[in-house]
């Protein structure tokens, strides 16, 4: 993201004549950034400060008085076991929704890269999931997965499934919610991966086929490398989405049954509106921030402009 | 599947165009495939099945919908689901306060993102990079983060349970900023220069010139915060307390519990939240896709 920022005016010194900018006129650009600015540093950064201090502090969100505890909280992390399960519970569920959704994307990639109508009718299709509510999508899911009358204990013993209460069992719970936010965010990614097919020089398939290879070789050797930063640009994503993942828990299990479903945001809504350990809370979405924030800078390292500022 | 086909159909696919809208590539060609075209069509009715079968159940009566083995099709066309969603408890309340707050979270934005994206495409000011980086920068904060302190805030200002409340913390946005700002840049300099000589000051530049040219990035930004609005939970989950001041996703959750097992009713109230979203989506589909690639960026 930093690649877009303008460097055209870095090193363009002119002291004396700046005297000339002042004035009436150079007030102007701050009067059209002002709203902007102003309401971002109330609602983004002031907050983000806030939480940084509440996270020092044994606040419970209502009380007048608290003490400072520094570092505390974020030691409590560690030795926390409800944290830990629900850190692993997040890493669980980025494991069984991440890559059936990379592999979901590149396959429909393939399926819609030629423009023609039935591409446009499928490519369309695969993006309608994500632009539904999660609400709605967790709503619908729970109704397929329904113990009873669900599609999905219907059509499960036709498959060798058994059929069970698929949100009701710990060991089954995570899957079942996972099944709709694969099918939610593989449309996606098949939007960023298209972009990047229809990107590559047709001379590269040209070359391979003349020397000769299938085309799941080409799909293969030539496609699958030269999609690199857009797999890459959406494992990224992915994992950014996955660590914040809290409406589909909350609505389809409540971080049960056992607390198998319960993640890190949903951890934190609980100690924050539940519990009232507002300050414990508070570092719990710090280390949210950081680590997210390392995925982001790892991304910018390894990637810089290259995904999508060619 | 043929993979063969799907693959050269790859290998004979062009570079689109970087900037929203190709309109100038006929894309809808005839398939010259029948075989792959069934395929596809297959694929997508699999892909918008869980959408169909909300469909199919919100048109079923409750005795039939949990009838055993499953039927596809209702015997019975029961469309007074529907009507029975919007007269039942607040659901009609919430549908309102959804759109309420969606409408006026698009148009805060564009209030407040177009003239910022305007001084950073086109104005010289000191300390401009220094600020667009400011602005990224809160891009890469998840709103988890600012959940708790943002509900402080709000709390002390009296403004929970209120439309303020949903509303202005999202009036300022670095998605739309940045999406903007790229698309101005792309606007030539020389529109702008004529109208500075016939003497428009900055407003009226921005008016006149930019902002009509503009209206694809306008739409498919507005397009974003619609969505992300009337799409979000754990936010309006949280500052909101009393039924009436509900949005349509919270109020949602609260009917399963409060229907029961009526899943019908569920898929019908389901399909209401849904379906403005999907509309919005068929509308602007053409000028999204390479929009997205262009700013490498989510709403």
């Amino acid at each position: 993201m930093t690649a877009t920022v303008p460097t055209s005016t870095r090193g363009v010194r002119r002291p004396q004549r700046r005297t000339r900018g002042r004035g009436p006129a150079a007030v102007i650009p701050l009067l059209f950034l002002a709203p902007a600015l102003i309401l971002l540093a109330v609602f983004v950064f002031y907050p983000l400060a806030s939480a940084f201090f509440m996270s020092l502090t044994n606040w419970n969100g209502i009380s007048s008085n608290f003490d400072l505890v520094g570092v505390a909280n974020y030691l409590r992390l560690f030795v926390d076991p409800d944290f830990m399960r629900a850190a692993g519970a997040t890493l669980l569920y980025t494991a069984l929704t991440l890559p059936p959704s990379l592999v979901l994307a590149f396959f429909a990639a393939l399926a819609v890269a030629r423009h023609s109508r039935s591409s446009t009718v499928l490519r369309v299709s695969m993006a309608v999931p994500f632009v539904v509510s999660i609400a709605v999508v967790s709503a619908v899911w729970m109704w397929i997965l329904e113990p009873n009358f669900g599609l999905v204990n219907y059509l499960a013993p036709l498959v060798g499934l058994p059929q069970q209460n698929w949100l009701g069992d710990p060991n089954w719970a995570m899957f079942a919610v996972a099944i709709p936010s694969v099918w939610r965010q593989f449309g996606y990614f098949m939007l960023i991966l298209l972009a990047g097919i229809h990107s590559i020089d047709p001379a590269l398939h040209e070359a391979a086929r003349l020397d000769g290879a299938s085309s799941a070789q080409r799909a293969w050797h030539v496609t699958l490398p030269l999609l690199g930063p857009q797999l890459y640009f959406c494992l990224v994503l992915g994992v950014i989405d996955s660590f914040q993942v809290f409406a589909q828990v909350h609505i389809m299990t409540s971080g049960g049954p056992q607390n198998a479903t319960s993640v890190v945001v949903y951890e934190l809504y609980q100690q924050s509106f539940e519990f009232f350990n507002t300050g414990y809370a508070s570092a719990i979405a710090i280390v949210l921030l950081l680590v997210i924030g390392t995925v982001t800078f790892i991304q910018q390292r390894w990637l810089g402009s290259r995904v999508f500022y060619q | 599947m043929s993979a063969a086909k799907v693959i050269s159909d790859v290998e004979r696919s062009v570079a689109v165009p970087v900037v929203s809208g190709d309109r100038s590539r006929t894309r809808r060609r005839a398939d010259r495939t029948p075989g792959l075209a069934a395929l596809r069509i297959l694929l997508a009715v699999i892909v918008l099945f869980p959408v169909l079968w909300m469909l199919l159940t919100a048109l079923k009566p409750q005795d039939e919908a949990i009838s055993w083995p499953p039927s596809i099709l209702p015997q019975t066309w029961d469309w007074e689901n529907f009507g029975e969603v919007l007269a039942r408890g607040e659901f009609a309340r919430w549908f309102l306060n959804s759109a309420i707050v969606a409408i006026a979270t698009v148009l805060g934005n564009l209030f407040v993102g177009i003239p910022a994206a305007f001084a950073f495409a086109r104005m010289r000011f000191r300390g401009k990079n220094a600020l667009f980086l400011l602005v990224l920068a809160s891009l890469m904060i998840p709103g988890e983060v600012l959940l708790v302190p943002l509900f402080v805030l709000l709390s002390e200002w009296g403004w929970i349970d209120a439309y303020p409340a949903l509303i202005v913390p999202f009036i300022a946005n670095a998605f739309v900023i940045f999406l903007l700002k790229q698309f101005f840049e792309t606007i030539p300099r020389e529109l702008e220069e004529a109208a500075i000589i016939d003497g428009a000051g900055p407003l009226r530049v921005l008016r006149h010139v930019v902002v009509p040219l503009a209206l694809p990035a306008i739409a498919v930004s507005s397009f974003f915060t619609f969505l992300g609005s009337w799409n979000s939970y754990l936010y309006p989950l949280v500052v909101t307390r009393s039924m009436e001041m509900r949005t349509v996703t919270v109020g949602l959750s609260l009917f399963t519990d409060e229907v029961g097992t009526d899943w019908p009713l569920m898929m019908a109230a389901s399909a209401l939240v849904a379906a403005p979203a999907i509309v919005v989506f068929l509308v602007i589909e053409r000028h999204l896709k390479n929009t997205m690639a262009m700013s490498g960026l989510r709403g």
